[in-house]
Order: C-alpha cells, then sequence, then structure tokens
C-alpha cells in the first residue's frame, strides 16, 4: 500500500517537474521571440514594408529571419509571396465574388477581340489601380494566347482559363493568386471569349464603365459591362440606300444598344416579335437605343448591316445553370 | 379665423388624398424620427429599456477592409456597452447575417445596429461595398455622419483602403476615427508604424492627419471578454473618441426656418394663408420671409400661425402649420413654393447631383438613361421638369450610381444635400442627391443644343 503510495507520489513530482520544466521553456520561448522582436529595427521594417507593400507581420517575419537583413528579406518575401498567394487564395475560395470588372482588347489590326471577366468581392477593390492593373494583365495574356490559335471563336471557364501561361510562365491562376495574396479577397477570372472577323466580316467593341473613369495602359477597355459585335456588310443594290455617313458611329450605338438592352440573340426575320417591345429578347426587333421610334432591323437594313453575332458580358451577371 | 382653421384642416386632409406622393415624401422625411420615437414609446408592453430621449442622435458607420474586424469591432461596441445596458448585445453572426434592406424599394446591403454612449444615441451602418454606402446617401436611410475606419495592425493599409477614404470624402464625410484592430498580434514597433502609415494616408485625403485620433486595439478580445487592456478599455477609449471627435450634426431646429409651401388659400377680409410642414428651424408671429420657387422672389411678413386650430406665436420644426402672409395675392404663390428665412435660400436651374438608378426588379424601367433624357424631378412639395446631362459618360444603366447634371427649365430653391425622385411617365425611375449648385445654365444655349441633338436625330430618320 505504502509502495503503491509512493509511486503515485513520484509520478506526480514527476509531472509537476515535467510541467514545471515545461513552463520554463515555454516562458524562456516567449522570452527569446520578445528579445527578437525588439530585435528588429524599425527603420527597416518602415523600408521593408514600404518598398514591398507586404503586410507589417510577413516583413516583420522575413527581417526575424535574415537578422535585419533588408535584401535577403525581400528576395525571400517575393518568393514567399506566390506561395503566400496560393495559400490565401485556397482559403478565401469559398468565398462569393459579385463584383469585378471586364476587360476587353482589339487587335491593331482590328480583326480580333478578347473580352474577360474577372471577379472580386468588394467594389472597392474593383476600383483599385491593383486591380484594373490585374484585369489588363489577364486580358492581354488571354488574348495573345488566343490569337495564335486563329480560330473564329473561343469561349473558355474558368478551370480552362487559369491554365493559360504568360510569356514569363506563370499561368493566370499565378497571377491571380498573387494578387489575393496582396490585395486579400478572393478573386478569380470566370470566363473569357475570343472572336474573330471572317474575309466578309469586320467586328466593333463597346465597354461602359459603373463609376469613374478607369485609367488602363495597353490599349485595354475596362469596365462593368462589355460587348464585341460581328458585323456583315452587304452589298447594296440600290445605292440610293446608301446614306449614313458614318457607319463606324452606327456601329458603336448598335455596341452600346447591346450593352444597353442586354439582347439574347440576333433573332432573324423568320422569327416572331413578342408584343410587349420592353420584353424582347431579339436584337433585330428590340427599340432602338438612341432613338426608340424606330426598331434595330430598320437602322441595319438602312445601313446595309447585318449583326452576325455578338458576345455581352455584364460583370456579375447570374450565368444559365450557375447559382451565384 | 375660423375658416382658416377649417381650411387649414381640410387641406390637410385633402392634401393626403390629392397628393399622396408627397405626403408619401414628408413621411419619408419624417420616417427615421418617427420610428425612433415610435420605438421608445412602446416601452410599457415588453419590459424595455429606457432611453433617455434627450440625447441626441447621430449616423456613423465602420469601413474597411473585409477581414479587418469591422463586424467584430461593432459586435464588440454592443457587447461592451451592453454591459452597461447602452446596447443590445448583436452577435458576431446577426450582423455578418443582416438581411438585404429594402428602403424605398432599392435593396441595399446594410447592417444596422444601435447603441448610446453617455453624451449620444448612434445608429451604426455597416455596409459591405461603395454602391451601398452611395445608396445610402442618396435615398437618405442612415447616412453616415461620420466614420470608423478600421485597419488591421498586422496587415496595415490595405491597397483598396484608398478607395474607401475616398468614399468617405464622396459621400461628405468630415472626420474619421482610427481604430488599429489585432493589436493583440502586434508589437509596439508595428502599431508605431502602421499608425504613421494611416496618419500619411489620412493627410493625402485631407482629412485631419495630426488630430485624428487612432485607437490601438483587440475587437476580438473586447467581444470574447478577455485581456481587459486591449479589449475593453480600448473600444471604450474608442467610444470616447467618436462621442468627442466626430462632430454633432446640427440639429433642424437650430437651422434657419424653411417651409416648403403644401397649399395655397385665400381667406376673404384677411389675405392668403400658405400651409406646409416646418422642415428646419423656428418661425414667430411678426416675422419677414421669403418665398420663392419658379423663377419668383416675394418678401413678406408672417402675420398668423395656425397649427391645430389655434394660434400660435411660434412654430418649429416638425410642425403642420397654416401661415397667414401680408400683401400676397393667393395667385403670386402656389404649391412648390418655399417660404423661409430672409437670406437664407437660392435659387438655381443647375446642379450637379448623385443619383441611382432603379433596376426592374426595384421598380425602375429596364433601359438605360441617355444625355437629355427627360426626367421629372419631385422634392420637398415641388416638381419639374429637367434635363440631365451625363458628364464623360454616354449612359446610365439601371442599378448604377453615377454623377450627372441636371438643367431646370425655371430656378427652383435648391440646395447641396437636397434630396429628390426621379418619375417619368410610367413610374419612378430612381433617386437623387444634389451635390453641387452649379452657376445659372444658360437656357437659350441649352436649348440650342438640345435642338441640334434631337435635329440630328431626325436628320438621320430623314435619311434612313
Amino acid at each position: 500500500m505504502s509502495k503503491l503510495y509512493i509511486i503515485i507520489q513520484t509520478e506526480l513530482s514527476c509531472s509537476l517537474i515535467i510541467k514545471m520544466l515545461y513552463l520554463k521553456y515555454w516562458t524562456s520561448l516567449i522570452g527569446s521571440v520578445r528579445k527578437m522582436t525588439t530585435a528588429i529595427d524599425k527603420s527597416s521594417l518602415s523600408k521593408l514594408r514600404k518598398k514591398t507593400g507586404f503586410s507589417f507581420i510577413n516583413c516583420k517575419n522575413a527581417l526575424l529571419q535574415f537578422e535585419n537583413d533588408l535584401v535577403k528579406a525581400e528576395g525571400w518575401l517575393k518568393e514567399q509571396a506566390q506561395k503566400e498567394g496560393w495559400a490565401k487564395a485556397t482559403k478565401l475560395q469559398s468565398r462569393p465574388m459579385s463584383q469585378g470588372l471586364v476587360g476587353l482588347r482589339t487587335n491593331p489590326d482590328n480583326t480580333s477581340a478578347t473580352l474577360i471577366e474577372v471577379n472580386c468581392e468588394t467594389d472597392f477593390v474593383a476600383r483599385n489601380q491593383k486591380f484594373v492593373d490585374l484585369v489588363t494583365t489577364l486580358t492581354t495574356v488571354c488574348n495573345n494566347h488566343f490569337t495564335s490559335f486563329n480560330n473564329k471563336k473561343i469561349s473558355l471557364e474558368k478551370e480552362d482559363v487559369n491554365l493559360i501561361v504568360s510569356s514569363d510562365g506563370r499561368t493566370i491562376g499565378d497571377l491571380v493568386a498573387y494578387e489575393v495574396g496582396n490585395i486579400g479577397e478572393n478573386m478569380a477570372l470566370r470566363r473569357a471569349v475570343h472572336m474573330m472577323t471572317s474575309s466578309n466580316t469586320t467586328i466593333s467593341t463597346y465597354v461602359h464603365v459603373s463609376g469613374d473613369e478607369i485609367n488602363v495602359s495597353e490599349n485595354c477597355q475596362l469596365g462593368k459591362y462589355g460587348t464585341i459585335v460581328e458585323f456583315e456588310r452587304l452589298e447594296n443594290e440600290d445605292k440610293t440606300l446608301y446614306l449614313v455617313a458614318d457607319p463606324f458611329h452606327v456601329k458603336q450605338q448598335i455596341c452600346q444598344h447591346i450593352v444597353g438592352l442586354n439582347p439574347k440573340t440576333v433573332g432573324s426575320e423568320d422569327d416572331e416579335p413578342v408584343s410587349n417591345k420592353d420584353e424582347e429578347t431579339m436584337l433585330i426587333y428590340q427599340e432602338f437605343l438612341t432613338d426608340p421610334t424606330i426598331l434595330v432591323k430598320d437602322v441595319l437594313k438602312e445601313n446595309c448591316l447585318i449583326v452576325k453575332d455578338f458576345i455581352r458580358f455584364e460583370c456579375g451577371e447570374r450565368l444559365p445553370g450557375e447559382d451565384l | 379665423m375660423i375658416v382658416g382653421r377649417m381650411i387649414i384642416k381640410n387641406s390637410i386632409a385633402l392634401n393626403s388624398k390629392i397628393f399622396p406622393t408627397a405626403y408619401k415624401q414628408l413621411w419619408q422625411c419624417q420616417q427615421r424620427s418617427f420610428s425612433y420615437s415610435a420605438r421608445r414609446s412602446a416601452q410599457p408592453v415588453a419590459q424595455k429599456k429606457t432611453y433617455a430621449r434627450d440625447k441626441p442622435h447621430m449616423n456613423i458607420g465602420t469601413i474597411g477592409h473585409v477581414d479587418h474586424g469591422k463586424t467584430t469591432l461593432t459586435a464588440a461596441i454592443t457587447r461592451v456597452l451592453s454591459d452597461e445596458n447602452k446596447a443590445k448585445f448583436s452577435r458576431y453572426e446577426d450582423i455578418d447575417r443582416a438581411p438585404e434592406e429594402r428602403s424605398r424599394g432599392i435593396t441595399i446591403n446594410a447592417a444596422v445596429v444601435e447603441y448610446e454612449t453617455d453624451s449620444r444615441h448612434y445608429g451604426h451602418v455597416d455596409c459591405p461595398g461603395h454602391a451601398d454606402f452611395i445608396k445610402n446617401m442618396i435615398t437618405g436611410t442612415a447616412q453616415m455622419d461620420g466614420a470608423i475606419l478600421v485597419v488591421a495592425a498586422t496587415d496595415g493599409t490595405m491597397p483598396q483602403t484608398r478607395e474607401h477614404l475616398l468614399l468617405a470624402k464622396q459621400i461628405g464625410i468630415k472626420k474619421i476615427v482610427v481604430f488599429l484592430n489585432k493589436a493583440d498580434q502586434a508589437d509596439a514597433e508595428m502599431l508605431e508604424l502602421v499608425e504613421m502609415e494611416v496618419r500619411e494616408l489620412l493627410a493625402e485625403f485631407s482629412y485631419d492627419a495630426e488630430e485624428t485620433p487612432i485607437i490601438a486595439g483587440s475587437a476580438l478580445n473586447a467581444l470574447d471578454g478577455q485581456n481587459e487592456e486591449l479589449g475593453l478599455k480600448k473600444v471604450k477609449e474608442l467610444l470616447t473618441a467618436v462621442d468627442t471627435y466626430l462632430p454633432q450634426p446640427v440639429r433642424d431646429l437650430e437651422k434657419p426656418f424653411y417651409m416648403p409651401i403644401e397649399s395655397t388659400h385665400s381667406i376673404q377680409g384677411r389675405g392668403t394663408v400658405v400651409t406646409g410642414r416646418v422642415e428646419r428651424g423656428v418661425i414667430k408671429k411678426g416675422d419677414e420671409c421669403e418665398i420663392m420657387g419658379f423663377d419668383k422672389t416675394i418678401k413678406s411678413t408672417i402675420t398668423g400661425i395656425e397649427m391645430f386650430h389655434k394660434n400660435l406665436d411660434r412654430a418649429e420644426a416638425g410642425d403642420q402649420l397654416g401661415a397667414l402672409i401680408r400683401n400676397i395675392k393667393r395667385d403670386d404663390v402656389k404649391r412648390g413654393f418655399i417660404m423661409g428665412k430672409v437670406g437664407t435660400m437660392k435659387m438655381y436651374n443647375h446642379i450637379e447631383a448623385q443619383i441611382y438608378l432603379m433596376t426592374k426588379e426595384e421598380g425602375g424601367r429596364s433601359k438605360p438613361m441617355l444625355n437629355f433624357f427627360q426626367a421629372h424631378v419631385f422634392s420637398t412639395t415641388w416638381d419639374a421638369p429637367a434635363f440631365m446631362k451625363i458628364p464623360a459618360k454616354e449612359m446610365v444603366m439601371p442599378g448604377e450610381d453615377a454623377t450627372i447634371i441636371f438643367t431646370f427649365l425655371k430656378k427652383m430653391v435648391l440646395e447641396e444635400g437636397q434630396r429628390f425622385t426621379m418619375r417619368d411617365g410610367h413610374g419612378t425611375l430612381g433617386y437623387g442627391v444634389v451635390a453641387k449648385c452649379l452657376p445659372d445654365a444658360n437656357l437659350e444655349e441649352f436649348y440650342a443644343k438640345k435642338k441640334a441633338h434631337s435635329k440630328a436625330k431626325a436628320l438621320k430618320k430623314e435619311e434612313l
């Protein structure tokens, strides 16, 4: 009995000692952390943060690791950024996104154009220059990629778009994840479409911006709505019909109409128009936006134009078969 | 005077029949204060807390990055104040999952909680997006008078903090209080640097970088009731800063007298009586006044005030009254004129406004608005046609807010911050608020431009 008691006693004291040791270990650890913390050079931290824009806590960790060596710390941060971005992107991937921008780029010879949609969580971010730069880059990368295929029309969903590789070897997914790490919101390239002209057609584009004008570089247009419209110009037998002086202007107005009135299809003369003009989803039977007294089909006819095809993106719109 | 009374009584009854829209507007103007008092007077039924009615009310909001703890801070504030019976504790989940509000038919994402400190009663609003804050401002629901900017000390300011401050500027917030959150995970050096960074940014957006209070603490600690130094104490410190640094908006009573005229009546042997609800200020029998609207300015003296069948010497903001005015014929004034203190009102025919165009689902129209669009603008008791000019853009889509220029055909009493409704022949199109009163538009020039615009359209049709 007494033996057992002793055993219990020793066990107890043992565990006590272990606990005490553990405590001591911890306090010393905390102490050392504190010591290291205070060892950080404040001006280095400030410099690193200003230079890289990475979060304070990451800058601090980098300086801790490289004992205030700014160059090494910066190098490490940049290395980590891609990894961190992916980690953050994975963490945030389930958060809903309803905001963002569409990006549009037309090739200089006007033979093809690319329209993409990039989403984020808040419209604050959608207005931020970093996001604007990201969408500009992604539009360019997608356009370069698509142009190399020489296909009439390419339409890609999220999974496939993200695999596209940019000129520096990073995928679109990488580029997005990097900015997710930077901006701290869930973001994704949702869809991309590329359209090319045929021998007898031309394309026109239009982008509508919500809010203030967006400063963009690289010949991109960014906004909330975007459209690419393919026109065919008819040879007119009766020259007197050929009246409107500026075909560019008419095409622009048709593009604007498509953004404004959201037709679903072009429609043909064989189709029956619906009775309520406000609910018409066929382009040709809609009232013309700039002049509601005439229909789009009349505008087209009198200008010897045919709309062959069009793409319209509204940022954040619900797509068929998708729960947003 | 009996006739006068009758007329006023009838006019009020008539008004509600004849001018339902105007009544609705008036009603909406009062809604905030009304719901407020209704809430308070409903006490005896359930054993609710008693509010001191004399505390001034103010609306504030939180702005900041999604992960920096705005909702946690809001929950923590209610938690801390609920211990003193000054708030009902709102849990994080309840604030986070706040349903979409529908204000005047418009869907706004906003979480609203209320609480009070020793000196004020607060409505606290948190919106997820820029557009929601703008809609709040335009419709006047929980218009923000001040803001708390939340920045996590671990991250520092985010790229989009610029957009947050830009918004604060846009909705007219003059002063900001900053909460550096997650201070429990940062050290003194970091806190100091983040504070510096925030002050730099504040200065860039011309907020007072030196005087702006910046409080570092942990909203989570305060919510969980841990680490009193960084939790509870800092939240209290923040509330003190909010109480003292954010200026109290001037109360309607203290502003100059302003009353939109609802109807006019001629009373034999006495003269003209105008009726309406005093929106601001105080009026006394014998006061001089100015009556303005539709390009006209008339000076007069108020020789009698009557309310609820009684003669009064004095009336104030909120009162519905009839006023007898000297030497004015009934036909000289009409509904839509504004009666106010001499020299405090101005008429304009040219304004810059922030508008929100409702979507079809919200009861608006499905088509966008283009330049030269003609809307019928309703504000206070007047309505007038106005032509829209969209600077730097070709159209405004339904569901969008935009800055536009309105040109009125007649000069109306307008001022910054004045709210209005836009309608067309079919229904309400959207709402707006005056952002800037501009120098008068040259109407002849305007007509010429408009003519050229429609001529271009007509010509095209002819050509077609």
